[in-house]
């Protein structure tokens, strides 16, 4: 395997350290930097998933709500501990229990961020009927739709080798039922639909803007025109897409805002981001790139999506021992103590990812002093409990940031048998979204007690 | 045949506990699926009667489609002479029922749509600049003037871009373009619209409103419609002058006409293309190339050798369709050669090639021939440390059968034996038989993948595992060709004479070629490319051929609700 010799830094000036600012003077005008300065910090939300399910003995924290000592796995967090909620005993109950099709891998997915069961579809998994995709709008997006509204993209889905299957394995986010939104796997092309257009100068941004409003209203009208000729289901297809068309347009007139740690990274260039070597590499690179489009204000809501559920990456970097995929690895038994060590392992080196997101969004400094971290929540997702039970009990969720002050943090949380629509619902409200239930009513309470 | 109810209820046992696991999966059915014409457009149980008499056409549902990465790489390039491969950055397509190119799978997400105007950018870009010169059918500067020649620039290059003269609507929108862009200067005009037409629904779809109807809720395709299925399901790509000078002339409206121009397009590499690709998601060819192995079991692969394996089969499988003496099944299933250069010779033993040039050679005395023993599809269906007959045997019902197996029960441990350094793969399997929760439905894949025990988990030949000998004793149960047989060339000239096989190869080109399942209304659509199929002695060939010749191509149903006449 080729090594990559890529100085990660030396391609995203700033954004590993977060140090430089060099706000976006090119794409605001005075009066717009002023305005943004003044108000209070956007909240955030971000999404990290990584598959295949947990080590729920080496996960689980030892102690009380607010005096407790993390685990092996979560070690990695210890100078954030504080900024954590960690939650035990959180089950994903539609994805165990509901009756729709699919098999574990395929509805702890497609649940994880919905909460709702799978549509019926010709993707056969490893057990249960066929299925098609998520049967409703992920939490994310809903949060999205009301914090999301001003950026100039409402959110952004990076993935890492997060799968190309084009099935319910590969997706977490969803704009509603059967409308998946792909993670995009290459940092080059996401530095180039976010960061490209960035840095020309004002004049010549306006006039990109106005020919791209022209084109997309001749476009829209060519849509318009044709949809009301064609069959329910093709209309109903073109006009979803019109609908995305729309959306875009409307975006084109937001601009990067720019904090005081904004600034535009690098084109990473071309790489190779599928092999099993770059995995740790192309990682950075996205966590980089996400959280400069955070700290520039292009979008306040994100997905960090590592592998795919059955992902089957050999984390050699992790330890040379490993040899095998590790999804293969998750199905072994718990004997197999070789196994247990090598899948603690990876979770902790998700850990320590998750550690590297933290950091650089506490050194990230908002225009009233605050760190980004304070105003964002992230929440650490998987789509099984565990791999090699397929279980959806006891889910190894941990929540990370103040979400604008809104959560209480420092705390380890202990629950029975709690339904993880419940958290979704907790989730909308941190980010300051109402609402009382959250995907299938028939699995959901409320928002989560005592968070 | 069994029904699909039948097949719902011998899911839900597995779910009920291991002890009626056996039960269950004595059940596998061929094409189990939901029945109608609408939901997911997956397949159903077929039940109708082949084509009658006096019956008028019945041609199955028919749906927008919209173009594949490949198709819009390959229209761009025809298009506009555009190789950039812009398309490569757009999301991969879902997978339905095996394949990329589901019509109704093929949705456009907002990351889609972001992309095609992004990609629109780039390549009208690439055009007013690199290509300026060629791209207009006439001179601004002339004495017509720039106005006239932007509206002859947008008549033609519209219909090119439409696959379809443009109507009233289509200029506007692209006359509204051209005039913002103008308002800069001439070439930004033309830049805008070709920005347009490649995000307008005429170029990102294949829109068929039908002509006149010809039944009940039933119409033909116009002439320009027809050029598009044409071209789409042989070429992957946009027609060609031929092609359009047929329809503009009208002569694209007898199946005779259209079996003709189907001739001369079979003929032409890029039918061999989309041979190419359907074989390359049919069998998964994509991660061949990919592979690894545990170099202390296997210390001879290599990535490299992968990559060699990868030419290997798309080498057999070009020549295997195409060889004028051959191109049938039992081609397919028996070839007595393979491709190899010297580095790959080598990997296997076979002597008398060397150099880097692939060389058709003679495989019968090193124990291979036919597909099954093409030595990427061997690794693929193996574990990085050791075979997988249960790979191997899965992939024979399923891919090569066209059967579906029940999916293992929810909460199993799921899991091969493990390694051992004195007992063959097959000693460790009878554990895997014995036990009733596997067995049940193992029964269904391991005594097929068993036989293919003389060649390891990378493709080589072995007569011997840890000191013992190999038995590659295999048994066929549940198919037309049931009975014993010993090694991968024994099956293979079974599934060669097997009517399943045959049927199987007709099913998925039909899913492959028209972008859906087939329904209840294409029992004689799916009759006439297996008669075409079987009159020809069962050649790939034959099968593109016969996919003009359908109901469900020549015609479109126009029953949908809201569906214009």
């Amino acid at each position: 395997m080729k090594p990559f010799r890529i100085d990660r830094r030396a391609l995203l000036r700033g954004a590993g350290g977060i140090a430089i600012g060099l706000p976006f003077l090119e794409v605001m005008t005075p009066l717009e930097r002023r305005a943004r300065a003044a108000a209070s910090p956007p909240r955030r939300f971000l999404v990290f998933f990584s598959p295949d399910g947990g080590i729920h003995e080496n996960w689980i924290p030892t102690g009380t709500e607010t005096s407790f000592t993390l685990s092996r796995i979560l070690a990695p967090l210890e100078a954030h501990k504080q900024r954590l909620v960690i939650l035990d005993g959180v089950e994903n109950k539609v994805g165990g229990y509901s009756a729709r099709p699919g098999d574990d891998h395929m509805k702890g997915m497609g649940t994880a961020l919905t909460g709702i069961g799978l549509l019926e579809g010709t993707t056969q998994g490893g057990a249960g009927d066929p299925a098609g995709l998520a049967g409703g709008i992920s939490v994310d997006q809903a949060i999205a739709s009301s914090i999301g509204t001003s950026t100039k993209f409402k959110s952004l889905e990076l993935g890492v080798q997060a799968g190309s299957s084009g099935t319910v394995w590969g997706y977490t986010a969803y704009a509603g039922a059967n409308q998946p939104l792909p993670p995009d796997n290459n940092p080059s092309s996401v530095f180039t639909r976010v960061f490209a257009s960035v840095g020309a100068d004002a004049g010549a941004i306006a006039r990109k803007q106005a020919e791209r409003k022209s084109v997309l209203d001749a476009v829209q009208q060519s849509y318009t025109k044709l949809n009301p000729r064609l069959g329910a289901a093709d209309r109903a297809k073109l006009d979803e897409h019109l609908t995305n068309i729309r959306d875009l347009e409307t975006r084109l007139t937001a601009v990067g805002a720019g904090g005081a740690t904004c600034s535009k990274p690098a084109d990473p260039g071309k790489l190779d981001y599928k092999s099993n070597a770059s995995f740790p590499m192309v990682g950075k690179l996205q966590t980089d790139l996400l959280m400069m489009a955070l700290a520039c204000d292009l979008t306040r809501v994100g997905t960090l999506q590592w592998e795919q559920s059955v992902g089957n990456v050999r984390f050699t970097w992790v330890d040379p021992a490993i040899t095998r995929g590790h999804h293969d690895l998750s199905h072994d038994g718990d004997g197999v103590a070789d196994t247990i060590e090598q899948l603690t392992k990876i979770n902790v080196w998700f850990s320590q990812q998750l550690a590297y997101l933290l950091d650089s969004l506490q050194k990230a400094k908002e225009a009233d002093g605050t760190s980004m971290l304070d105003n964002t929540l992230v929440i650490w997702i998987n789509e099984l409990a565990r791999g090699n039970a397929h279980s959806h009990d006891k889910m190894p969720y941990v929540l990370a940031g103040g979400a604008g002050g809104a959560l209480r943090t420092g705390r380890f949380l202990t629950y029975k048998r709690a339904s993880h629509n419940d958290l979704l619902v907790s989730c909308l409200n941190l980010m300051g979204v109402a609402g009382t239930t959250f995907g299938d009513p028939a699995f959901c309470t409320g928002p989560l007690a005592n968070l | 045949m069994a029904t699909i109810n039948s097949f719902r209820r011998a899911t839900a046992c597995l779910w009920a506990g291991a002890m009626l696991a056996e039960l269950s999966c004595t059940g596998v059915v061929m094409s189990p699926g939901r029945s109608g014409t609408g939901g997911d457009g997956g397949p159903t149980g077929m039940t109708a009667p082949l084509c009658q008499a006096g019956a008028g056409p019945s041609p199955g549902p028919s749906y927008v489609r919209r173009l594949t990465r490949l198709e819009y790489s390959n229209t761009v390039r025809d298009l506009l002479g555009d190789t950039s491969g812009v398309a490569d950055r757009f999301p991969a397509e879902e997978l339905r029922l095996g394949f990329d190119n589901n019509a109704q799978a093929l949705t456009v997400s907002p990351v889609l749509a972001e992309q095609y105007l992004l990609a629109a950018e780039a390549i009208a870009t690439n055009a007013v600049e690199a290509n300026w010169s060629r791209l207009l059918p006439c001179d601004p500067a002339g004495p017509a003037g720039a106005d006239v020649c932007a509206k002859q620039f947008i008549a033609t290059f519209g219909e090119g871009a439409y696959r379809r003269p443009l109507d009233a609507d289509d200029t506007a929108a692209l006359q509204a373009a051209f005039a913002a862009g103008a308002a800069t200067d001439f070439k930004t005009g033309i830049r805008l619209v070709i920005e347009t037409a490649l995000q307008s629904p005429r170029f990102l779809y294949r829109v068929e409103l039908g002509a006149a109807p010809v039944a009940p809720s039933v119409v033909k395709l116009d002439d320009w419609e027809m050029a598009s299925r044409l071209s789409y399901l042989l070429w992957h790509t946009m027609p060609d002058a031929e092609l359009i000078a047929a329809a503009r002339g009208g002569l694209l409206s007898s199946p005779e006409s259209i079996a003709a121009e189907a001739r001369r397009m079979i003929m032409d590499p890029r039918a061999h293309a989309v041979v190419a690709d359907f074989n390359a998601q049919w069998l998964h060819l994509g991660e061949i190339g990919a592979i690894e192995k545990d170099a202390k079991i296997f210390p001879k692969f290599s990535p490299a050798i992968a990559g060699l394996m990868r030419e290997e089969i798309d080498r057999f499988l070009e020549d295997a369709t195409w060889d004028p003496d051959g191109g049938d099944l039992a081609t397919l299933f028996t070839a007595p050669y393979t491709f190899v250069n010297g580095a790959l010779a080598s990997y296997y033993g076979l002597t008398g090639v060397t150099g880097t040039a692939f060389v058709k050679t003679p495989v019968a005395g090193a124990f291979r021939g036919g597909l099954l023993t093409q030595g990427g599809l061997l690794s693929l269906l193996g574990k990085a440390n050791q075979t997988s007959p249960v790979h191997r045997g899965k992939f024979v019902r399923e891919q090569i059968l066209c059967m579906e197996l029940p999916p293992p029960p929810a909460d199993l441990m799921i899991k091969p034996p493990d390694l051992s350094a004195t007992l063959t793969t097959r000693q460790r399997f009878e554990q895997h038989a014995a036990d009733g929760a596997c067995s049940g439905c193992h029964h269904l894949m391991d005594p097929i993948g068993l036989g293919f025990e003389k060649f390891d988990g990378a493709g080589l030949y072995r007569d011997t595992e840890n000191g013992q000998p190999v038995d590659d004793g295999g048994q066929l149960t549940e198919s037309d060709v049931d009975g014993p047989f010993h090694g991968v060339l024994e099956l293979g000239a079974k599934l060669a004479s097997s009517g399943q096989v045959r049927s199987c190869m007709a099913t998925k080109w039909f899913r492959y070629g028209y972008g859906r399942g087939e329904t209840d209304a294409d029992g004689c659509s799916l009759a006439t490319i297996q008669a075409r199929f079987a009159g020809g002695g069962y050649k790939v060939r034959d099968l593109l051929s016969a996919l003009v010749e359908t109901d469900a191509f020549l015609y479109r149903q126009v029953t949908l609700v809201g569906d214009a006449p």
